[in-house]
Parts: structure tokens; C-alpha cells; sequence
């Protein structure tokens, strides 16, 4: 199901406790619930979590959904702001990132044990780098960069101004090619 | 564009997707020729377009499907077993809409307390007779007598104290 099939009738159905038309809900937005989590918290488990709690949520709410524009910015809303929340009550980072790295849920057969260590080191780099950046900025690059949204429709999500994802995207494009220059230093240092 | 304009082009709007045509093409034009900001424009792309541009999504696990459904009909169950609970509001916009009017009583009550106070102190002015207006007048005229004398005695002091 794509998310632009999702009816009016759909949501009404679900509304009026139609359980299969709320799993077309789900079918449909699930995998970008849990993935811009999974990016936000950088934990499986956080994500995991926030996924059922965004969709138990929107179920709970969905009579209330008539005076919105569009399910797709509301639903990215309710993930986006339970994301932010949960990273701002996370303490202890590393943590989180050795839990992420952890996560077995990879075919590991021979065939594409090169294809598994690739996308193991690109899943590595882009967890760090997503790491050093604040909640705000991390939220507007995956938005902008993994779910390739426009900045208007990430400013609608925010509720923000448009001006304001673009200074956060510039900032964090600064930040990750500062601290590039930075690790590039420290290697040419150590190998002297 | 000078160089720096150039970068901050590449660092926004050609990031964004977002640059013109006649931009895009001023990018492409000054990168073949100067060597700093085509190093600038490529380790953007390494440090950041390719370690974004190739994150695979991530399958979802099994198993969320399954909570989310028992507890909507978990909460079905309750709802329906349970009589819903009578609200004095039923939107957020009821409730404001109560709380502005009993704000607007509030202060409204308020100011005509003190108009009241205010007008059961008149009542005596009013009353006064001309005898006592005068008396009073009297009164407001020594009192402003005095005040002005002291005023000249300040003066002298002062010019005694060779402040003027």
C-alpha cells in the first residue's frame, strides 16, 4: 500500500473500528515510522517502541484527524516529536550506539558477507555521524537526506519556519565537514 | 560568484536540491576551473551525500503489527464495556471558550467592585454644606500658604549655605 492510496473512507473505516483498514494505515507508513525513528534514536529498540507507540497513538486520536490537512504530515509529526522526546530523555549515548551496532538481524551467508560489511561500515559512518549532531539538526538531515523531503514539507512537519531547517541543515553540514577535516588531521598525526 | 559565494551555494542550495538551473550551471562552470572549490564540492558529496544517499531502509521487525492490534482491541473492549464519560468539554476549543468569558466576567465583576467602593465614598463630599466647603477651602489655602513660605525658607538656607 502506498502512503497516497490512503482513502478518506480508509480513515473513516478505522475510525469506526474497522481493525483491517487501520492495518492499511500501518502497512502503509510503517516503514517510514520506523526508520526515521530508528535514524532519530539510533537504537532498534528505541525505534521499535516509538513505532508502537506512534501507531497506538494515531488510533487513539484518529477522530480528531478531520481538522488536519494531510494524514502523512500529521502521522511524520506524531514520529518525528516522540523521536525528539525520547532522545532528549536518553541519557547515556553510547550506550545506545553499541546497542544499534549490536543488532543481529542481518543474513550473514557468504554469498554477501562483502555486501554485509559494506553496508555494516556505510550504516557505521552514517550512525556516528548522525550522532554528533544536536536532536534538531539530526531530525532535518535524515528528513531531507534518507527521506529526501523538500524543506517546505520538512518545515510543515516541524512546525517550523523554512528558514529555520535551512540554517539547521547548513549547520550540519558545516559540523560533519569540520569534524571530517578534524579526523583527517588526527589520522595524518598518528601515522607521523 | 566569487569563490565563497560559490561554496555557500553548494553547501545550501545545491545540497537541497533546491538551486536553479542558470545556479547549477555557475557551479559547474567555476568548479572546472578552480581546483579549491571543486575539492570543496567533492568531499561534501563523500561526507555527506554518499553516506546518506546509500542508507538502506531497514526492514521492519515483526511482532509491532501484532502490540499495536491488541491494544486497540483491548481499548475497543474497554470502551465498549465501559459507558463513556459524560464531558463538560468535549474539544479543547469549548474549554477555552469557557475559561475566556469566566475571565472576562471575572475582571468585568472586579472593576465594578471598585467603581462601587469608590461611589459609597462620594456620598459624604457631596453632603457637605456650603459653610463646610468653605471651612475647607480656608483650610487648602493656609496649608498651601505655609507651604510656599517654606519653600522661600529653603531658598535661604541654601543661599546661606552657598548651594545657589
Amino acid at each position: 500500500m502506498i502512503i497516497d492510496e490512503i482513502t478518506n473512507k480508509i480513515i473513516d473505516d478505522s475510525i469506526n473500528g474497522d481493525v483491517d483498514a487501520f492495518e492499511t494505515i500501518y502497512q502503509a507508513f510503517s516503514s517510514f515510522v520506523y526508520n526515521v525513528s530508528l535514524r532519530v534514536t539510533n537504537n532498534s529498540e528505541d525505534a521499535r517502541e516509538i513505532t508502537q507507540d506512534v501507531f497506538v497513538t494515531l488510533h487513539q486520536k484518529l477522530a480528531d484527524f478531520r481538522s488536519h490537512s494531510s494524514i502523512k504530515t500529521w502521522i511524520y509529526r506524531i514520529t518525528v516529536n516522540k523521536s525528539i522526546n525520547l532522545v532528549k530523555k536518553e541519557v547515556n549515548l553510547k550506550e545506545r550506539n553499541q546497542k544499534y551496532c549490536d543488532r543481529g538481524d542481518e543474513p550473514k551467508s557468504n554469498n554477501n558477507v562483502l555486501d554485509f560489511i559494506n553496508k555494516e561500515h556505510r550504516d557505521t559512518i552514517l550512525s556516528q555521524i548522525l550522532e554528533s549532531l544536536t536532536v534538531n539538526q539530526r531530525v532535518c538531515m535524515v528528513l531531507k537526506h534518507i527521506e529526501e523531503m523538500t524543506c517546505n514539507e520538512i518545515a510543515d512537519v516541524l512546525k517550523t519556519n523554512v528558514n529555520t531547517v535551512k540554517t539547521r541543515l547548513k549547520r550540519a553540514r558545516e559540523h560533519i565537514l569540520a569534524q571530517r577535516v578534524e579526523s583527517k588531521k588526527e589520522a595524518i598525526t598518528n601515522e607521523m | 560568484m566569487k569563490c565563497d559565494q560559490i561554496r555557500t551555494a553548494i553547501l545550501t542550495d545545491y545540497l537541497d536540491n533546491e538551486s536553479s538551473q542558470a545556479q547549477l550551471e555557475e557551479i559547474k562552470v567555476h568548479t572546472e576551473t578552480c581546483c579549491a572549490c571543486k575539492n570543496y564540492l567533492d568531499s561534501l558529496d563523500t561526507a555527506i551525500k554518499y553516506p546518506f544517499s546509500n542508507a538502506a531502509n531497514e526492514m521492519v521487525p515483526e511482532g509491532i503489527w501484532e502490540n499495536v492490534k491488541q491494544s486497540i482491541t483491548s481499548r475497543n473492549m474497554g470502551s465498549a464495556l465501559a459507558p463513556e464519560p459524560k464531558l463538560l468539554f468535549r474539544e479543547k476549543s469549548q474549554l477555552y471558550r469557557f475559561l475566556g468569558i469566566a475571565a472576562s466576567l471575572f475582571v468585568v465583576g472586579g472593576m465594578a467592585l471598585v467603581f462601587h467602593s469608590q461611589k459609597e465614598n462620594r456620598p459624604m463630599d457631596a453632603k457637605l454644606t456650603v459653610s463646610q466647603q468653605n471651612e475647607a477651602l480656608v483650610f487648602l489655602t493656609d496649608e498651601y500658604m505655609d507651604f510656599t513660605s517654606d519653600e522661600s525658607n529653603d531658598e535661604e538656607f541654601y543661599e546661606d549655605e552657598g548651594y545657589l
